[in-house]
């Protein structure tokens, strides 16, 4: 199974920004690194800020994604995205629904919709997803998770199952990333692999060779077979 | 523009067991023209699903909407407009996102006040006049003389809030207020048509 294939610029390396679980960095800083080690994709997440603080970070990362000509994703605030023109917005099941984002965003701007289902992901899909967030994959640490990690089984039957890519998250590092990339995920979201690690520019690279490797030798028993 | 004197302010806590969405649709067929959708502890889900609701509610009665802080939801359901927070959406942002919104800010001095309207407010909610419940979060009540002095130099109309009541709102209009924002005096209370009936009488006689 190879990836699926997009017009939209969605990025395969998404690293997520976070000031909850450490404090070295700020978001602009961790973007810059995530940037500058390889990442394609920055997703921006604050639960914590105030609208007037989320539009300042968030405009400072579109300057910074935009140089490297990378998208910028906004964690549920389409307003933030709106107001900063940014590329994209990533929605969960308790942010504004799919549907209605798109219809403020536009054809043209990506929406990632969080699914830990087989029917979240067909209904993000239905709804007008450009790409599914599939997890948590493996036990993590980032988020506080009532639900169990989905694993690789799942991850697999949801690649399958949509039209879509499928982004997958949760717990997801260097020493695992290979099977979830075989399993047919487009790409992986990562927090904590990134944000914690002590250099995370170089854990990005690190990360960034670990997909570019694992499509590359999928791609190379693709053309075998044939 | 500003075609009313009472602006009511939700706070879905204080009308239960009653629905937001009942209480200002009584509130509106009783005589207030413009809500203000105001609950900043729900996630945008629930919250677009509450202006969904107050939308017909207001519609109904040909009242505006306005939402608090969220030009996403205020787009989304068709809104009159929004209102800004101290902190929140930057107005500039708010007018070039929604360029014929009504646009309402919240503001704590009159520097405050008079950087809104060079922005592009078209009204401003000053306070907190009087003494609240929720005086600890909004600092000491700024008091009449404070209204009037914004009142006379913000150059855009100036609605009083934080205490007030049917029996007060008068002090406002006097001080130079073009209205009065309200909370609690309608949301919470027992007959809302009877509340709203007693600040338009309030603010009619003047």
């Amino acid at each position: 199974m190879s990836a699926k294939p997009t017009t939209k610029q969605l990025g395969r390396l998404h690293v997520i920004t976070d000031e909850s679980i450490q404090r070295r960095f700020s978001h602009a800083k961790l973007a810059g690194l995530a940037v500058s080690g390889g990442a394609d994709a920055v997703q921006f997440r604050d639960k914590r800020m105030g609208t007037r603080k989320l539009v300042e970070a968030a405009a400072v990362l579109k300057r910074i994604c935009a140089n490297s000509g990378i998208p910028l994703i906004i964690n549920d605030r389409v307003d933030i995205a709106m107001a900063v023109d940014a590329d994209g917005v990533h929605l969960g099941s308790d942010d504004i629904p799919i549907a209605v984002a798109r219809k403020l965003l536009g054809p043209n701007k990506i929406i990632g919709g969080s699914a830990g289902t087989m029917e979240e992901a067909l209904l993000a899909e239905s709804e007008g997803a450009d790409y599914i967030g599939f997890g948590h994959i493996y036990p993590t640490s980032s988020k506080e998770k009532p639900t169990r990690p989905r694993g690789l089984e799942r991850l697999k039957e949801v690649c399958s199952a949509v039209e879509i890519p499928v982004i997958a998250i949760g717990g997801i590092a260097l020493s695992n990333i290979e099977p979830v990339i075989r399993a047919g995920a487009f790409g992986v979201a990562v927090i904590s692999a990134v944000c914690s690690r002590k250099n995370p520019e170089a854990a990005t690279t690190a990360l960034r060779r670990a997909i570019d490797r694992a499509a590359a030798t999928m791609d190379e028993e693709e053309s075998s077979k044939r | 523009m500003i075609d009313f004197k009472l602006y009511l302010i939700t706070n879905r806590t204080l009308c239960r067991p009653a629905t937001l969405e009942k209480a200002v649709e009584e509130a509106c067929s009783s005589g207030v023209r413009v809500v203000q959708l105001r609950e900043k502890d729900l996630p945008g889900r629930q919250l677009y699903e509450e202006a969904l609701a107050l939308r017909k509610a207001t519609h109904r009665a040909g009242s505006k909407l306005l939402v608090n802080d969220r030009i996403d939801i205020a787009l989304a359901v068709g809104a009159d407009g929004i209102h800004c927070p101290e902190n929140g959406i930057p107005i500039g942002t708010a007018r070039h996102l929604q360029p014929d919104a009504l646009i309402g800010v919240s503001v704590h001095s009159l520097e405050r006040a008079v950087d809104a309207q060079i922005r592009g407010a078209d009204f401003i909610l000053f306070g907190p006049i009087f003494s609240t419940a929720s005086k600890a979060k909004y600092g000491d009540p700024q008091g009449l003389e404070a209204l009037s002095t914004v009142s006379r130099n913000a150059g855009i109309p100036i609605f009083a809030i934080g205490g007030i009541t049917p029996e007060n709102a008068c002090f406002c209009i006097e001080h130079g207020a073009a209205g009065v924002g309200v909370v609690s005096a309608i949301m919470s209370a027992q007959n809302i048509p009877k509340a709203v009936k007693a600040f338009e009488n309030a603010l009619e006689g003047l």
